[in-house]
């Protein structure tokens, strides 16, 4: 090996590991966020991405250690890759883009809407809010923020508090029971 | 084997090895998000527990496991092991087996369907 081998060597194993080690870096600080790596947009865990995950690392690792090999020889690629292996990454990577295929034209968006979004009440008025679901049920969570400013109850009917001193803004929020993270407001003016 | 060979596949093995390390330890603490793993969803949104998923999961920790133990053995003469055909169909058919029970969740005939088995209207 010449010198300039040796030295263009030393550079690219350099800038590859650098490399590495900021995208490890950036992973471990969370300034890579992976949290939702296995995750549908609705936040529901993919077990379709789980699988590719697995086999994806598995195949990449056994890789490197076949072309490693007992460390006593120097590292060489296999004369082949077996039709197996490909067609084992190619069924695991093919089923999750039927998953893919299957949430998109199930339109797997989970969405909420609350309804009326905007009321203007008086002291003592009341308000009945619906809630509308796009691939949840509409099993809900009623509140209000601020809490002391009426009551709502379960079947998401507001009631306003019977005096009013001021122009006051209340929140009204309805949070899915199938799926906590997905929750709509509506807005109450009280006057 | 040459000095820079050996700091390339330390380099690389620090690399897997951590990042696999990184995921599995987030796996395990839910850093990294498993809600609802074994879960899917019916056409309405309302959630079910999923013998499809829970077969998939074992299957596929089952197979990646097995490859690996191959590899271990075919890796010094630098040889990829291949997959037994018979392997790579049960692989298939679980796939298949999840992803038909997706689309079973989510299809809205899928109620109709249960009512006509049933014998009753749709």
């Amino acid at each position: 090996m010449s010198q300039v081998q040796l030295a263009a060597g030393l550079v690219a194993c350099g800038f590859v590991g650098l490399l590495g080690a900021i995208v490890l870096w950036k992973i471990a600080s969370d300034r890579i966020d992976i949290t939702y790596v296995i995750s549908e947009a609705n936040g529901d865990a993919s077990m379709s991405r789980f699988q590719l995950l697995i086999f994806t690392f598995v195949i990449a690792m056994s890789f490197f250690l076949v072309v490693v090999g007992n460390g006593e020889t120097a590292p060489r690629f296999p004369e082949t890759i077996p039709a197996g292996v490909l067609t084992l990454l190619g069924i695991s990577a093919s089923s999750y883009l039927v998953s893919k295929g299957i949430n998109t034209s199930a339109g797997s968006q989970v969405a909420l809407v609350v309804n009326p979004t905007a009321v203007t009440l008086p002291a003592g008025g009341v308000q009945q809010f619906t809630a509308q679901a796009i691939n949840l049920s509409t099993n809900v969570r009623w509140s209000i923020s601020p809490p002391q400013a009426g009551f709502i109850a379960a079947n998401g009917l507001y009631t306003a508090p019977a005096a009013v001193p001021a122009r006051q803004v209340v929140t009204v929020t309805a949070t899915s029971d199938d799926d906590p993270a997905v929750s709509a407001v509506a807005v109450v003016t009280l006057v | 084997m040459p000095a820079i060979a050996k700091l390339v596949v330390l380099e690389v093995w620090g690399f897997l090895g951590l990042l696999l390390a990184i995921v599995a330890v987030r796996v395990l603490t839910g850093s990294i998000n498993t809600r609802r793993l074994l879960h899917g969803r019916l056409d309405r949104g309302r959630l079910y527990f999923s013998p499809e998923r829970v077969q998939l999961l074992v299957l596929t920790l089952g197979v990646a496991t097995q490859f690996v133990l191959a590899v271990l053995d075919a890796a010094p003469a630098h040889r990829m092991p291949d997959v037994p055909t018979e392997l790579l169909a049960v692989v298939g058919g679980s796939q298949a087996f999840y992803l038909g029970g997706k689309v079973y969740s989510i299809v809205p005939w899928r109620r109709t369907l249960r009512s006509l088995m049933r014998g009753g209207p749709s």
